[in-house]
């Protein structure tokens, strides 16, 4: 077992035995059920040996027969019923603690994962492959186990009865093993390749509906029609050659040894006839049992499948348990003022492309700090840092004179507030996207509602507060969805507050919530800015205007614009361009 | 059965294939029922005799030739009733996707990727099964119910058959009413598992955010109450299914019960031997799998012909742009008058309104003007990826609807926006158009787009695979190879849609002079943003919210203070600003 097979493996046995009061007794229960199962036959075998054949008619002793026989069989039923029940609870709780597990460790891992790791992929992991742990779990537990409990069970009944006989029957044990071992090594490599195919299939699909415009333009339908039939023939062939191997291995060969098995007992039974020790009840007392034998070696052989596929999701689910998350400190270092220090900040995604290049500057408390620059100089990336999403490669972040690293998670979260370029809003009243499960009280959401100038609009909804938002409640128009994010930035009274303006064009009714915001948070919080449109940080007490990773000019908005070829200069006039092209095209 | 009464062209097609499979699991069945009939039998004449006699022994060795028999022939009708079954699904799937290039914009537009596949793959999956599993255990399953009954009631005791069948209805009933049971459960907790999934990717999607404010907890906590509800729907299904196994159970005691009660007393009267017994205690577990069969055909018959349905919709969705006309074009002139256009989901709000032009071959059109305001929505009237009304944009003195299809696509080479790439190699894909063109020619192509050193960088040079499960090219390369792929169409009209914008300035020169200076014969219409590319165009239009506001050549362009001189000197600051 390679080693990754064995994380898988210790991932799921483990949770077999997690809860030992339940399997204990789920187990008990399929031993009982098992016991009354195989009692049926053996009572059968009793009325037709010492009552039916000896015409020996006693009335007391064949109501009890009668009697134990129902019971038997009713207590079997409900027993089995019971147990798979109690099986199937157990695979689910399994399914659902890995899946929250995973879920909970992903929201951990640290952003620079998310950076390399595909969303569609990730999510796939969290539900399809847990979906194929679930599907391995609920029918290897209820059935796998059920049927090997029965197995054990009509083995021994058979010893029982008969020994000879048994050893006849026992024959088809080993002789399935083999078929399935055959199975195994003939369709593998088929079974793979119709799976490959099928993906290609799809892989093709794909392509040809993304590129069938320019399939189009070109008139290459037909070639891409002969190609995708190809495919589509391949696959075909693929398959049939699973069936051919299935079909020679799988449900008629077992069916056969079904057979084979049913005249072996026939003819030891005639071999004993001649010895003069059969007898006929135990005869059909097997035959009886044979008719229950095969059933679940089948069901035990159509598994396999599935236990190959839940043990490669097992593994992607492991390693993705395996992946270390980002770790915080427990220290109870809180932002008390909101002074930031940054000294010497280099940065780089990729080893070999400087994102940030020694950047330093420092903001006092309640200062009005501006971030300006082109797509890709580094801005988005400063905040990111100032968040704790990624760590510097050299140079520190302190905040308050403590490095950021000291900062627990839960108190760097509620020293920093961060209003981001997209409004989000979630499905919930309008309290609950206030609080974001921080647990505020009703007082605090209603005071940072006043600061971002909501209350007055809140408190005419006929609900108020608890108002519900999202798709199927009420719709707030862009510049009330801001001023809720600002609420939300506020709620939790952060000493600084980040704000990622929004790159796409806004409107003004947004940009006038913004602008007044600022204009009253200032001196209050530390503020600091991330800006795209120039005319929002004209009033910011510093701007840094980043160019290459680097500070290139830094001063107020008057001073950077006295510098004559300034970047600054040149951007702000750019923009005042930019307004002259839209009002020409937005009057014609 | 509505579904096999649309399938019913492909079992007509295919009617010999399935009589033939027919046959063989009539046979399986006829050989099946007679095992039971002579097991007991055998034992019978054991007991009567005895003794093993030889009698017997060939009894038994017949019975060994039947085992062999009934394995080869659920062998052979597995591999035709599957074969034909997956055939069917090929076809389907091959229709579907022809059906699929004959489809247009606003379709694909309607239609997400993801839905499409769905359907040429799982639906199509369900539509097989059907067509194979769901015949297979349909006529099976009669076949071995009759025969079944035939025997018991001809060949054992009729009696007998009468009292031992009793519990069998209930079976029966049990086995539809769990069935609708786990159909219910099972659609919902496939929605949970839906739910899921939205969840997942909502919160990944939105990681940045959830980590910026916190609400790692909060969100883990959400996705817990969903995976408890998809754990308690599952757990709905499974308790819904683990009921068919003591309705089986139950039946069959009661069956048993029945048989050795009532069939005890025949034996008590002689009526029955003890072999007669043990062959109706065989029968009655033949019957399990007719019972079961009819459950499973339900289940699999409406979940195929809801499949049917969506596969068939789109199957039978008419052409985008009907192929009318047959005509080729007279020569490469464009003309346009008084085009308006409106996209049909929208029809109130004009995309295009009356614009006119001409474009004699040879000639070159700059189209430009703000997001939005219509230039690639005309692109594609030009080359009837949309339908305009008639009449209006006229190609060689011909209206384009009197056109073939493949002549008029033909009369143009377009690189749209976003240059698509096929995961085949580099040449493959600049020969797209023209698949025989010679590694010459390609690389010319290439040389011109100024993408030929870029290649040879490649680690396989020309045959590198691009694409999806190839190399990842950059945006510049992209373009560059969508335009080789056009340059190398040689077609009369070539339109460049804002083709060169993650080209560098010197390289957008570069490649306009070439189309400038040799490309005498060829006319090209160039939509862009950035203003130098158009800049020495025969003629300029300026495109504002779908109507021509300004036309011209550049230096008029320029002596008016409108959207084009006031772009011109935006762009002209921007460049020295990043020179800066």
């Amino acid at each position: 077992m390679r080693s990754e097979q064995r994380g898988a493996f210790r991932l799921l046995s483990r949770y077999i035995y997690r809860d030992k009061p339940l399997l204990i007794k789920a187990s008990a229960l399929l031993l009982l059920a098992t016991l009354a199962d195989v009692a049926g036959p053996i009572l059968a075998k009793v009325f037709i040996d010492d009552y039916l054949l000896p015409k020996k008619f006693d009335l007391t002793a064949l109501a009890i027969l009668l009697a134990a026989y129902l019971f038997t069989q009713i207590a079997a039923a409900w027993l089995r019923y019971q147990q798979t029940l109690k099986f199937t609870e157990m695979a689910l709780d399994a399914v659902q603690d890995i899946r929250q597990r995973v879920f909970a460790h992903v929201l951990k891992l640290p952003m620079a994962y998310f950076d390399r790791a595909l969303t569609g992929k990730l999510v796939s992991r969290i539900t399809n492959d847990t979906e194929a742990i679930k599907d391995l779990y609920v029918q290897f537990l209820s059935v796998v186990m059920g049927n090997l409990f029965l197995l054990v069970g009509i083995l021994v009944a058979m010893a029982l009865l008969d020994l000879q006989l048994m050893l006849a029957a026992l024959l088809l044990i080993p002789t399935v093993f083999g078929v399935i071992f055959f199975y195994e090594k003939f369709s593998g490599k088929a079974v793979q390749q119709a799976r490959q195919l099928r993906s290609e299939i799809n892989a093709n699909l794909s392509e040809s509906i993304a590129g069938m415009s320019v399939l189009q333009a070109s008139n290459q339908q037909a070639r891409f029609s002969r190609q995708f039939d190809q495919v589509n023939d391949r696959y075909y062939g693929a398959r049939m050659q699973t069936i051919r191997v299935s079909a020679a291995l799988l449900r008629p060969a077992i069916d056969l040894l079904s057979i084979l098995v049913l005249l072996a007992i026939v003819w030891v039974f005639g071999l004993q006839m001649v010895e003069g020790v059969a007898e006929v009840g135990v005869l059909y007392a097997f035959l009886n049992f044979l008719g229950r034998f095969t059933e679940p070696l089948a069901e035990v052989t159509q598994r396999f499948n599935l236990y190959q596929q839940a043990m490669v999701a097992g593994e992607r689910v492991n390693d993705l348990l395996d992946e270390a998350p980002q770790g915080w400190q427990s220290s109870d270092a809180r932002v008390r003022q909101g002074a930031i220090d940054v000294s010497d900040l280099h940065f780089a995604y990729q080893a070999d492309k400087p994102v940030l290049k020694g950047i330093s500057f420092a903001i006092r408390p309640g200062e009005f700090y501006a971030i300006a620059g082109h797509t890709g100089s580094g801005k988005s990336t400063l905040l990111s840092l100032l968040l704790n999403f990624y760590q510097a490669a050299q140079g520190q972040i302190m905040i308050d004179r403590q490095p950021l690293p000291q900062f627990s998670h839960d108190n760097l979260r509620h020293g920093i507030g961060l209003i981001p370029q997209e409004p989000f809003i979630i499905a919930g009243s309008i309290a609950e996207n206030i609080d974001m499960g921080r647990g505020l009280s009703r007082q605090a959401i209603e005071t940072a509602a006043q600061q971002a100038h909501l209350h007055q609009m809140i408190s005419q909804l006929p609900l108020g507060y608890d108002t519900e938002l999202g798709e199927r409640g009420t719709r707030l128009s862009t510049g009330q969805r801001q001023q809720l994010v600002i609420a939300r930035a506020l709620a939790a009274s952060p000493r600084i507050l980040l704000l990622d303006e929004a790159t796409a064009n806004v409107d003004s009714e947004t940009e006038q919530v913004v602008q007044r915001a600022l204009h009253e948070l200032r001196g209050k919080v530390t503020l600091i800015i991330v800006a795209h449109r120039l005319s929002t940080i004209k009033e910011a007490d510093q701007i840094l205007l980043l160019s290459h990773g680097e500070i290139a000019e830094r001063g107020n908005h008057q001073q950077l614009m006295a510098m004559d070829n300034g970047i600054y200069r040149s951007m702000y006039l750019l923009q005042q361009q930019a307004r002259r092209i839209d009002a020409i095209s937005s009057e014609s | 059965m509505a579904l096999f009464r649309h399938l019913s062209w492909f079992f007509k097609a295919h009617w010999r294939t399935y009589l033939l499979a027919m046959t063989m699991l009539a046979g399986v069945a006829l050989l099946n029922t007679a095992v039971p009939w002579l097991v007991g039998n055998s034992i019978d004449k054991m007991i009567a005799a005895s003794d093993f006699t030889t009698e017997v022994k060939l009894q038994l060795l017949a019975l060994l030739g039947m085992g062999l028999l009934i394995y080869l022939l659920r062998f052979g009708w597995r591999l035709i009733l599957f074969g034909t079954s997956y055939r069917l699904g090929g076809l389907l799937r091959q229709r579907f996707y022809q059906r699929l290039t004959r489809l247009g914009p606003a379709f694909f537009s309607q239609h997400g990727t993801g839905d499409l596949m769905a359907r040429a793959t799982n639906d199509i999956d369900a539509v097989e099964l059907a067509a194979g599993e769901g015949v297979l255990s349909g006529f099976d399953g009669l076949l071995t119910f009759i025969l079944v009954l035939i025997m018991m009631f001809s060949l054992i005791d009729w009696r007998l058959t009468l009292v031992a069948l009793i519990p069998f209805p209930l079976m029966g009933y049990g086995f539809y009413r769990i069935s609708i049971a786990v159909h219910q459960h099972f659609h919902q907790s496939l929605e949970r598992f839906s739910e899921l999934n939205d969840k997942t990717q909502e919160a990944l999607s939105g990681i940045r955010l959830i980590k910026a404010m916190g609400r790692e907890e909060a969100e883990s906590a959400l996705f817990n109450t969903i995976a408890a509800k998809a754990a308690h729907s599952n757990y709905q299904v499974s308790r819904s299914e683990a009921m068919f196994e003591p309705v089986i159970y139950l039946a069959l005691t009661g069956a048993l019960l029945l048989t050795l009660g009532y069939g005890g007393y025949l034996i008590w009267i002689a009526e029955l031997s003890v072999g007669q017994l043990t062959s109706f205690t065989i029968y009655m577990g033949q019957l399990i799998w007719p019972m079961w069969a009819f459950g499973w055909l339900m289940n699999i018959v409406e979940r195929g012909s809801a499949a049917f349905n969506r596969v068939d919709a789109l199957l039978n969705e008419p052409d985008s742009i009907p192929d009318s006309g047959q005509r080729p074009p007279l020569n490469a002139g464009l003309q346009v008058r008084n085009l308006s256009f409106a996209y049909p989901n929208n029809p109130e709000q004009p995309v295009l309104q009356q614009v006119s032009f001409n474009l004699p071959r040879g000639k070159v059109l700059g189209i430009v003007g703000p997001t939005g305001a219509g230039k690639t929505t005309l692109a594609a009237l030009l080359m009837r990826q949309w339908e305009a009304a008639p009449g209006l944009i006229q190609l060689g003195e011909l209206p384009l609807q009197e056109l073939a299809l493949d002549q008029l696509r033909s009369s143009f080479a377009s690189v749209p926006q976003d240059g698509f790439l096929f995961s085949i190699s580099i040449a493959d894909n600049i020969a797209l158009g023209r698949p025989d063109a010679s590694r010459e020619q390609v690389r010319q192509a290439a040389r011109i787009a100024a993408l030929d050193e870029d290649i040879r960088r490649f680690p396989d040079g020309y045959d590198t695979l691009v694409g999806e499960r190839g190399l990842t090219l950059s945006g510049g390369q992209r373009q560059r190879l969508t335009i080789a792929r056009a340059l190398l169409c040689e077609a009369p009209i070539l339109v460049l849609d804002d083709a060169l914008s993650a080209v560098d300035v010197h390289t957008e020169q570069r490649i306009l002079g070439y189309l400038q200076t040799e490309l005498q014969e060829q006319s090209a219409i160039i939509i862009s943003h950035r203003l130098s590319s158009v800049e020495h165009a025969d003629e300029i239009l300026v495109l504002n919210h779908g109507h021509v506001s300004e036309r011209g050549q550049h230096a008029e362009l320029l002596q008016q203070d409108g959207w084009y001189s006031r772009m011109w000197t935006y762009q002209q600051m921007e460049a020295s600003l990043n020179e800066i």
